[in-house]
């Protein structure tokens, strides 16, 4: 077993035919560090790991583990333990063996028969597949087959490097809440850099000791959790952020009697004197990128006739503990996160009443975190 | 049954079925007849007449009285049978695991990155598509004594035989069949393994690889075993093929020189068409169906429990 070594990723691009799939990628990662790399699907996660695994050769850039090139050693002696995304489970295998497998490769040292049970029993047991020990990938479901996978590649305790491609994305919402702490206890226990990749921002946020954020190929922010989710440095960001994610309005903002920001499409969101003044004191009049959190939108229900400056309601989710309302204004969807039950109706009036904390501001070309005048950015949990 | 407002009557159709009843009975029956009938008329009634015959004495055409096993008697006794099964035996030993290997490590070979693959592989098809009249004829004017292209040029330089055929050498024209059976199922092997190699997952291979496994494990603990429905589906069909091959060994030995090239199927046409003793030969086709009968059935059960095959 070697030292553990940091992860250095620099320059990575890497394009499919004329289909870029990532450019310009840097990133650095610990020994014991996980690193959670967040963004939609087709923003090069897989491929990432592809490059990181030496199933696939970058166009340019470098990739060094410990000082040592990693591109110039075949996949074969790379010794990173890789939890596919397609699981890539061994079909004539049992489950025991499939787990197993990584064990019996040159170069490893050997264990004996009763080692070998002990180890794999142990990790088939954490996640819950020790009943299945005997079935053959073909009889399991695809949460099962994922925490194979899981198994195979976790097994691998003397691994240089740990890659989890959406590794708890096809599982149960308790066995993903249970299985997320496990998963992350165990790679902290061991002295190498890991990637855990998820389409999830709230999963990269709960397991990465720092988050990088991949949208179309690129790094959008590479940053703590609480820094992604007080301070997301782009719109792309917001967006992939929170649950329901932050709202984000494009428009000019209008300081008559009613204030309000007007988007191109014709929308226009009331904001109120608190709101429209704390954006004009912060970032000016000119065009802007509003992002709002969830938690810092309530609607209150407007009279008819009453004057009030109102928008309508398009849904209206009850989830027990917290309701999540919403209104289009434009193009956008403007969601609000209000606990307990909502009265509102779906195509109801309300007004919009937003808490200052909770706005963010962007560049309204360019998509980027405006800097702020004054110090406003108090959490909005 | 319509009742009296015009209404579908729900009763005819029987409780617990669902509403809309399916096809009749018969339906199934009339989809697999066209089969079944051809089954009946071409393999099985031909079949049940040839074990008829077998415990009957017939010579020419002529259906004589029941003989009992008097038949199997004669041919188990007759030093030709056992001369018979021992050739076959050496041929189907030598040939069918000569082509299996040869197959697979041409099929590996071909699933490789190969300029031209395209090209290639539809003349493989060829030694098994020519019927096997024709590839005994090619073979006998290739190998012909003193003026055969391979015989003058390779064979005879070589000092191997004289200027004769090597098909009328005792000793050699059993290996020289082989050779010809090799040439022409090979290819037909390699496609085969070709096929199941090309259909074969791709990302096992990839978690195999990045886990750590040499190139010779991937082989022996990943492509052996998720082809191995494959190898035994097709090596158990050659070598019934191998056992009953005919018509290349009609025309380049007829069986000799000697008896040395007589395989069960020329006996059997020898018994038939030179001897006209019908119910021995009928005797000898019955044991060769029992020896298959009874090897398939042993090695199916094996191939199920075993290999997962099937």
């Amino acid at each position: 077993m070697s030292t553990p070594a940091i992860l250095a990723i620099a320059d990575l691009a890497k394009s499919y035919g004329s289909t870029a799939a990532l450019g310009d990628v840097g990133l650095t990662v610990a020994p014991g560090e996980i690193l959670a790399v967040t963004g939609p699907s087709g923003a090069g996660k897989t491929t990432l790991c592809r490059l990181i695994a030496g199933l696939a050769a970058p166009d340019r850039g470098t990739i060094a583990l410990g000082g040592r090139d990693l591109l110039a050693i075949p996949a074969v002696r790379r010794r990173v333990s890789y939890l596919f995304e397609s699981y890539a489970l061994f079909p004539h295998l049992t489950v025991f063996d499939n787990a197993a497998s990584p064990l019996a490769v040159p170069g490893r040292r050997v264990l004996s028969p009763a080692e070998r049970r002990d180890r794999v029993g142990e990790m088939l047991a954490l996640l819950g597949i020790g009943h299945l020990a005997d079935r053959r990938p073909a009889e399991l479901s695809g949460g099962q087959k994922q925490r194979v996978g899981l198994a195979r590649a976790l097994v691998q305790d003397d691994a240089a490097l740990g890659l989890l491609d959406e590794p708890i994305s096809h599982l149960d919402a308790k066995l993903r809440h249970r299985l997320r702490a496990d998963i992350k206890t165990l790679l902290k226990s061991r002295a190498t850099p890991a990637l855990w990749m998820t389409p999830d921002g709230l999963e990269a946020l709960s397991v990465g000791d720092r988050v990088a954020v991949l949208i179309d190929g690129r790094l959008e922010q590479v940053a703590p959790p609480a820094e992604i989710w007080n301070a997301p440095a782009s719109v792309a960001v917001a967006r992939l952020i929170g649950d329901p994610p932050i709202s984000v309005v494009t428009g000019e903002l209008d300081m008559s009697a009613a204030p309000c920001l007007r988007t191109a499409a014709g929308g226009r969101l009331p904001l109120g004197h608190a709101a429209a003044g704390a954006i004009a004191s912060a970032v000016g009049r000119g065009p802007i990128a509003l992002g709002i959190k969830p938690r810092a939108l309530a609607f209150q229900a407007a009279e008819a006739g009453d004057g009030q400056d109102s928008v309508e309601i398009y849904a209206v989710e009850p989830f027990g503990k917290h309701t999540i309302v919403s209104a289009r204004i434009g193009a956008e969807l403007v969601r609000a996160k209000v606990p307990g039950l909502s009265a509102l109706a779906v195509g109801a009036r309300a007004v919009p009443r937003i808490d200052p904390a909770g706005l963010l501001f962007f560049d309204a070309a360019t998509g980027a975190r405006l800097a702020v005048k004054p110090p406003m950015m108090a959490s909005v949990a | 049954m319509a009742a009296a407002d015009g209404t579908v009557d729900d009763a005819a159709v029987p409780a617990g079925q669902p509403a809309k009843a399916g096809p009749a009975w018969w339906y199934p029956y009339a989809l697999i007849a066209p089969a079944m009938i051809t089954f009946v008329i071409i393999s099985l009634v031909p079949f049940i007449y040839t074990i008829f015959i077998s415990f009957h004495e017939m010579k020419f055409a002529r259906l004589g009285d029941f003989a009992g096993f008097d038949n199997y008697t004669a041919l188990l006794t007759d030093s030709r049978f056992w001369n018979s099964m021992k050739i076959a035996g050496i041929f189907v030993a030598i040939a069918v695991p000569l082509e299996f290997m040869l197959g697979l490590l041409g099929a590996l070979l071909l699933n490789r990155p190969l300029y031209g693959r395209s090209i290639l592989v539809p003349f493989l098809f060829i030694p098994s598509m020519m019927a096997p009249i024709v590839v005994g004829l090619l073979w006998k004017i290739m190998l012909a004594g003193s003026w055969g292209l391979l015989s003058t040029n390779i064979i005879e330089p070589l000092g191997l035989i004289g200027d004769s055929s090597i098909f009328a050498s005792p000793n050699l024209a059993l290996y020289a069949l082989i050779f010809v059976d090799v040439w022409q199922w090979t290819p037909f092997m390699m496609l085969a393994f070709y096929a199941g190699l090309q259909a074969l997952p791709v990302n096992p291979y990839r978690a195999a690889a990045v886990d750590g496994a040499s190139p010779l494990q991937s082989f022996i603990r990943l492509t052996l075993p998720m082809l191995a429905p494959l190898l035994v589906v097709i090596g158990l069909l050659r070598l019934i093929d191998a056992f009953k091959v005919f018509d290349s060994i009609f025309v380049l030995t007829g069986g000799g020189p000697g008896t040395s090239t007589e395989m069960p199927s020329v006996l059997a046409y020898k018994m038939t068409f030179e001897f006209w003793n019908l119910g021995e030969a009928s005797a000898l086709a019955v044991i060769v169906w029992l020896i298959f009968f009874a090897f398939c059935n042993v090695f199916y059960q094996l191939a199920k429990r075993k290999l997962n095959a099937f």
